[in-house]
């Protein structure tokens, strides 16, 4: 059966592509045939179809959501701006704005942090491209798989009882006794931001290797000539040169973080006062009956989260178009 | 004044010997989950269970039969009762007192995964390519504005949309089906699409495709038979980009797939053995589901910087 649905996919992609492709070359020969130079019915047929599903999977929903929000639990009755006030005095909600919170702070820094410090010292190691490549490998890693694996790291049993996991198994060699490591407050978002920071490193070190070939040897030499150290270099010379990149790594990272679900999810299921705001989201709205009204609510807040970020990333773009 | 000989531009060797070590500690710390869990799949049931764990140990490949099949206990009378067995898997899982019932749903999950991959890949590179084709080449009203649409949508958390996309998935019947995760996909890996593969074709000077079509080629004639080919490294890199997204999506595949068109990320994790989680199995199905995307993620990275800084670093 999935053979044949594989192979009936295959050929109906295809069809709809022969399909496109024969009738928008009719419609340009059609209407585009007398000014062939600048019609704009050639751009629309080149644009719509992805405009068109980005309309519809997108930008309705996040329309949909905002009226939802506004309405009571199964979307019949309007409430106002109830589900909101709720939400405001809600002590989870709290809880998970200082998570995220913690995570906005915690793993875009550490994570650029490394991935500079890791950049900077690989180069002058002969096997440092060996190493890059392996501090890489997480990041192909996905969040929920990250997460299994993080779980066969940080897993723990009863005292006495049987253990699986790798950081018990070392404390244990130490004569020590095994921890509940995400079971503890507070600390257990530091163990889960860890796997964050795990995967993000290689990106943020990858970015920056690329970025330090072009920091200008003179000048490092001129600095070492002069009798500069190495921390000193690092930090006058390199990190001011590097400016714009450990700012587009930092937004790009914010933005993952910001979209943090999958590892929670995989870890601790938002147990243990770890949860943040999308997992508290999906409890809402898919847990025992869903309320869609406060589901959105949650999910309006992350959207104006990344708004700042958006806006930036945005505006920093529009620069570079300048140049 | 050992160091004397040393040509004062270069870094000295005791900082060499520090940057050394810190590289070393850096990698290895990366290493071990990934080495841990790959070691996992290869113990017993028991063995992965002992306290206290063992990093050495003798390996069995009872986790990944237990990922292929499923089992069921029997008495010892009745397996004494039955012929001996013909495979090395089926002598496994009787050493265990059971037998093979049939296959596990791995394979379908893993299947699904390749479709939906596959399929949004595809859907993502060749919607994109069209729109990426005309913003490069043509003067579009707004064009900066539709672009940066574009682009706001790739920032925007897809899950904050889940609630009218889970409702009207239902409504329209697109609900645990493939095509309904293919489109979504395609739909989240588009901005991407788009923005990358302009990057490629601003670089496809424009003269080709002109004295192509006074040669008669249609412009839909000339995009696919001249401007496409001449982009195969960049559709490829989006095309890999665009798949390793799909591959590991999560959360809209937890909310909207259950039997039919499940994909390995949300299956993996519940994979239950007797009596509880089958630890061996899941670090299998874990391993298997992450060594293709691994490898690719390696070898291409040169490649992936482009797309992860959306053009912003280039080479």
């Amino acid at each position: 059966m999935t053979i044949f649905s594989l192979v009936l996919y295959v050929l109906a992609g295809i069809l709809v592509c022969i399909l496109y492709y024969h009738i928008s070359n009719f419609l340009l020969d059609f209407f585009a045939k007398k000014d062939s130079k600048d019609s704009s019915i050639r751009a629309v047929i080149f644009i719509a179809p992805a405009f068109i599903v980005l309309v519809i999977f997108i930008l309705y929903p996040v329309f949909e959501t905002i009226r939802l929000s506004f309405f009571d639990k199964f979307d019949r009755e309007f409430v106002g701006i109830n589900n909101y006030i709720w939400a405001v005095n809600d002590p989870e909600f709290r809880r998970c704005i200082l998570n995220n919170l913690g995570w906005l702070l915690i793993v875009p820094t550490l994570s650029t942090f490394f991935g500079l410090v890791i950049a900077n010292l690989a180069d002058r190691i002969w096997w440092g491209t060996i190493a890059k490549s392996i501090i890489f490998m997480p990041m192909a890693i996905s969040f929920v798989g990250a997460g299994v694996i993080w779980k066969f790291v940080y897993d723990y049993r009863g005292p006495g009882d049987q253990q699986i996991g790798f950081l018990n198994a070392i404390i244990v060699s130490f004569g020590l006794d095994p921890q509940a490591w995400i079971t503890i407050p507070i600390w257990n978002n530091l163990f889960l931001m860890a796997i964050m920071i795990w995967i993000q490193t290689g990106l943020a070190m990858i970015i920056f290797s690329a970025a330090l070939r072009g920091v200008p040897k003179e000048m490092l030499e001129a600095a070492r000539i002069d009798g500069a150290g190495e921390l000193k270099i690092f930090t006058s010379i390199i990190i001011p040169y590097l400016q714009q990149t450990i700012l587009v790594i930092w937004t790009i990272i914010t933005i993952v973080v910001l979209k943090i679900f999958d590892i929670i999810v995989a870890m601790t299921n938002g147990q243990w006062q770890t949860e943040v705001l999308a997992n508290l989201m999906f409890d809402w709205m898919f847990r025992g009956g869903g309320d869609s009204g406060r589901g959105s609510v949650f999910a309006i807040v992350i959207m104006v989260a990344v708004i700042p970020i958006m806006v930036l990333n945005i505006y920093r773009h529009k620069q570079e178009q300048k140049i | 004044m050992l160091d004397s000989a040393r040509s004062p531009a270069e870094s000295s060797g005791f900082s060499r010997k520090i940057a050394a070590t810190i590289i070393i500690v850096y990698t290895v710390v990366t290493l071990i989950p990934i080495t841990w869990i790959i070691l996992t799949g290869f113990k017993s049931v028991d063995g992965a269970i002992t306290y206290p764990p063992e990093v050495f140990f003798k390996p069995s490949l009872e986790g990944y039969v237990n990922l292929f099949t499923t089992r069921s206990r029997q008495s010892q009378e009745y397996l004494d009762s039955l012929p001996p067995p013909d495979t090395w898997y089926e002598e496994l899982v009787r050493s265990r007192e059971m037998v093979i019932a049939g296959p596990s749903k791995f394979f379908g999950r893993y299947t699904n995964s390749l479709i939906i991959g596959f399929g949004a890949t595809f859907l993502s590179v060749f919607l994109g390519a069209l729109a990426a084709y005309a913003f490069s080449r043509f003067k579009i009203p707004l064009k900066d504005d539709l672009m940066f649409f574009i682009l706001s949508t790739r920032m925007f958390p897809p899950i904050a949309v889940a609630v009218p996309i889970f409702i009207m998935y239902r409504k329209i019947g697109l609900g645990d089906t493939h095509l309904g995760m293919i489109i979504l996909y395609t739909v989240v890996n588009l901005s991407l699409a788009v923005w990358l593969l302009k990057g490629f074709m601003d670089e496809i000077p424009r003269e080709y495709e002109e004295a192509a079509m006074i040669d008669g080629y249609t412009r839909m004639g000339a995009f696919f038979k001249i401007v496409l080919p001449q982009a195969t490294t960049g559709i490829a890199a989006t095309a890999i980009f665009c798949m390793i997204f799909a591959w590991n999506e999560y959360a809209f595949a937890v909310l909207l797939t259950q039997f039919n068109a499940q994909t390995a990320p949300p299956f993996i994790p519940t994979i239950l053995g007797e009596g509880g989680i089958d630890w061996p199995a899941i670090a299998a199905g874990t391993t298997l589901f992450l060594i293709p995307v691994m490898i690719f993620t390696v070898v291409l990275r040169k490649h992936l910087l482009r797309g992860i800084t959306f053009g912003a670093v280039r080479k």
